[in-house]
């Protein structure tokens, strides 16, 4: 039952760990494309 | 009204990732790779942290704000090779303080720790030398990591641009990339904090 409950929460842990590294990679690329024009 | 992270709309770059069927297909993998990081050591890794140097370069050389495709495994995982290299020399000041500091504080307290008939005041407050051993070098070690926070990405970014390893070694330019645009990589820091914390609240 436990297994049941939290198997949702850790397959969106488990996807959303690499989705925040992704969008904070981008983001830091664009702020050094942005510094760079500057 | 709309924010905006360097010209782009934030709600843009927060479902960047999840913008169409392709770009969500790139994401499976790459979350799957990472997944599998968890069982296989290394090469999934690098695979990952190569894509994430190609990420970086679509946006610093085109602005541009997409899942680039997986093909060319080659260069995909030399680039995830010299990023773990670029990574690694920047927290291993940190972390040869921390691994360290544990080191030393096994051994103090392995000759320190008094045995009962030898016991006195001066060996019982020598117990405190191990433990102050330890609180130091978790404390330096803690700040010289977070110290890396700044620099490593914008290290990174270098290497992204260039392709050279040696880029991400010129700290005077680092410095002045990270003078040039430090709001620009708080934000980022901001919202990646933000999403891992919103994250631990609903898993």
């Amino acid at each position: 039952m436990t297994v049941i409950l939290c198997c949702p929460g850790y397959l969106v842990m488990l996807a959303g760990i690499p989705a925040a590294g992704i969008i904070y990679l981008a983001m830091v690329g664009l702020a050094y494309r942005q510094g760079k024009a500057a | 009204m709309t924010i905006h992270v360097e010209g782009v709309p934030l709600n843009r770059v927060l479902s960047f990732p999840f913008r169409d069927r392709q770009a969500f297909r790139r994401f499976l993998i790459a979350a799957g790779l990472t997944l599998a990081g968890f069982i296989v050591p290394l090469l999934p890794g690098l695979f990952v942290s190569g894509y994430s140097i190609r990420i970086l370069r679509l946006a610093i050389r085109e602005g541009r704000l997409e899942m680039p495709d997986w093909s060319g495994e080659s260069r995909l995982l030399m680039d995830g090779v010299y990023s773990t290299i670029i990574s690694l020399a920047y927290i291993l000041p940190g972390l040869i303080t921390l691994i360290g500091g544990f080191i030393l504080y096994i051994i103090s307290f392995v000759l320190i720790i008094p045995s009962p008939e030898t016991a006195d005041t001066t060996s019982v407050f020598a117990i405190f030398i191990p433990m102050f051993i330890l609180f130091a070098s978790m404390a330096l070690g803690m700040a010289l990591l977070m110290l890396s926070v700044i620099p490593l990405p914008v290290a990174l970014c270098r290497y992204a641009d260039e392709g050279r390893l040696s880029a991400a070694f010129q700290f005077g330019e680092i410095l002045g990339a990270v003078k040039k645009n430090p709001v620009g990589y708080i934000a980022a820091l901001v919202v990646c904090f933000g999403l891992m914390y919103i994250l631990y609240f609903f898993t």
